[in-house]
């Protein structure tokens, strides 16, 4: 597997179970729209992360350790902090 | 790029007959052809998509407010048991609420910085000045949007802020503020009022930011994206990137980044509903508008306008605006370099900090008429301060006697090429001396209005202490100021240290 092969299949799995996950939410009250945020938060951080893998590759500016290390501590903050929320 | 590559792809052979009926599809409807030219990698920085990241808060704006006229009814009667009910009984409401909102924020502040960020590095400069104008009014329709938007929930605070701004359209000449009037309160009545601010704030405005959106971005596809003034051009960043998908995938990575700030935002901050308007509720509150026009109301308080009246205020607010219209035309020549502009640059400075100040005042003054004296003395010791703060940066990184080089960045002379640095290194460094440089002016600002209220007020608890803070945080800034220099001059290596290299990494060369 290539660096952005290591990334995307586990960030796509990741948003295939909150998407899932997402649409068993009650909405209406704001409790469960705060659930709904943060895993839509970690979705759309999960998709800048491949984005910016994908992208580093291409322009060939290897992306840096720290920041795929911190954007990818970002999204399981959101997820965690989702399900404890749920 | 992408269409000289489509063009001989063309020229090429077919394979078959799929690839002749591809050929035929492509040819025929352009689809192979990529709509926009390619950018170069310079561009991707996020200082450069401010502009861009302004419209896709302008988009979640659209998707979110699209949804929300499902259920809202524009009428006084039920403005605000209609924006009730989207809140408590919609799926998600609050949330559509609360991102409409935020995101409305979000875009005027990014519409802002990027003006800012325009103006020091010299965007509005030949070929681009019409760009600079179409910009300008796009900015203009924002804060139209914000100032419509406004009153539409029809809560007490809402409705007495759109009432201050419809009062100030009264200030103009008779025949204008008629014209005026009925284009924006529609003759008088609440509903028709209502309705004329829906209906600006849903199709009009929509309509008039996408008109200048695509002219603008026709300007940019004829232009391109302007190359940058500090660190060195290097020709792996001159190299251009397609459109599609390279910038569009930067794009949506920096959407996404932006989307989940508002989320987390929104998450953290969800909008409460405030108390329904009724004349007893509003009489009960000090008027006051969004943060976002606080700068004007805080003018419109000082003393001296008050007496002279509103149309002298709005004069001298107009002159300041139709001076920014115009800019292109007032700063002039090709030189874009930052340490060759120190008038434009310290204006600019003084601009930022005022509005700031302005608007931090205004936000602890509700309602409170600002005597002349304090104003001149807050007001015009934020620009002296300003101004002699960069005035004394330019005195010591500017060697004295040293030739004034013109040109660009491509134009740059030997001597005053600067080291290798990474571009995102020199960004970040701007960016913090830029706010550092903001939080000084607040600090200034604060303790110069508390110096000013002892003395005219005598010592005061509340007083000191607030001085206390202010001069607490003016001597943190310098204090991170001097650590920042520091930082600057031992990163470039203090051995080779050289004030060409300190100015690079300032983002001044």
């Amino acid at each position: 597997m290539d660096s952005i092969e290591k990334i995307a299949v586990p960030m796509l799995i990741m948003q295939a179970i909150s998407v899932v996950f997402l649409w068993t939410i009650n909405t209406l009250p704001i409790d469960g729209q705060t659930i709904f945020l943060m895993f839509l938060s970690a979705d759309f951080l999960a998709f800048g992360l491949i984005a910016h893998v994908w992208l580093s590759n291409k322009t060939g500016t290897p992306a840096r350790k720290t920041t795929l290390y911190v954007w990818g501590l970002a999204v399981v903050v959101f997820l965690a902090a989702g399900f404890v929320a749920a | 790029m992408g269409h000289e590559q489509a063009q001989q792809q063309e020229e090429e052979p077919p394979k078959g007959k799929i690839d002749r009926l591809a050929r035929f599809i492509s040819s025929r409807t352009g689809a192979t052809y990529p709509l926009l030219r390619p950018a170069p990698e310079y561009s991707l920085n996020p200082f450069y998509w401010l502009g861009a990241l302004s419209v896709v808060a302008f988009l979640i704006q659209g998707v979110s407010g699209i949804i929300m006229l499902l259920w809202y009814t524009p009428t006084s009667a039920a403005a605000y048991s209609s924006t009730q009910y989207i809140f408590k009984s919609v799926y998600m409401g609050q949330f559509l609420e609360t991102i409409h909102l935020y995101t409305a924020y979000a875009m005027i502040m990014l519409a802002f910085m990027h003006m800012m960020r325009g103006y020091f590095v010299s965007v509005h400069k030949k070929p681009r000045e019409l760009m600079w104008i179409t910009g300008m009014l796009m900015g203009f329709v924002t804060l139209g949007f914000g100032f419509t938007g406004y009153l539409l929930p029809y809560t007490v605070v809402s409705v007495s802020a759109s009432d201050v701004g419809v009062g100030m359209v009264n200030a103009l000449p008779p025949q204008l503020a008629g014209l005026v009037n009925f284009l924006i309160t529609g003759g008088g009545s609440t509903d028709a009022e209502l309705l004329h601010f829906y209906f600006l704030h849903v199709v009009v405005l929509p309509a008039v930011l996408l008109g200048l959106l695509l002219v603008k971005m026709m300007m940019l596809e004829t232009h391109g994206v302007a190359e940058p003034v500090t660190g060195s051009l290097t020709a792996k960043l001159k190299r251009t990137l397609p459109i599609f998908p390279d910038m569009t995938v930067y794009m949506l990575e920096l959407a996404m980044i932006f989307g989940v700030g508002m989320l987390l935002v929104s998450a953290l901050f969800p909008l409460q509903l405030q108390a329904q308007y009724s004349a007893t509720a509003a009489g009960a509150i000090a008027a006051q508008p969004d943060w976002y026009f606080l700068w004007l109301y805080q003018i419109l308080k000082i003393s001296f306008f008050e007496h002279a009246g509103i149309p002298v205020a709005l004069t001298f607010v107009s002159v300041v605006f139709i001076a920014l219209i115009l800019l292109p035309f007032i700063d002039r020549g090709d030189n874009r370099r930052l340490i060759d502009r120190p008038k434009f640059v310290t204006l600019g400075a003084v601009f930022v900090a005022e509005m700031i100040i302005l608007a931090a005042w205004g936000e602890i003054t509700p309602g409170q008429i600002i005597s002349n004296t304090a104003a001149v003395e807050v007001l015009g010791g934020t620009a002296l301060v300003v101004a002699l703060a960069v005035g004394g940066v330019y005195y010591a990184l500017r060697a004295p006697g040293a030739p004034a080089p013109s040109g660009g960045l491509s134009s740059m002379p030997a001597h005053a090429a600067p080291a290798p640095v990474k571009v995102y290194q020199g960004k970040w460094t701007g960016a913090i001396m830029t706010a550092l440089m903001s939080f000084g002016a607040l600090g200034m600002g604060l303790s110069i209005d508390s110096v000013a209220k002892l003395v005219e007020f005598g010592f005061s608890a509340e007083m000191l202490t607030r001085l206390t803070y202010s001069l607490c945080l003016l001597a943190a800034v310098i204090a991170l100021t001097l650590v920042m220099l520091r930082q600057v001059g031992s990163r470039v290596g203090a051995p080779q240290r050289s004030r060409t290299k300190v100015l690079s990494r300032l983002g001044l060369n």
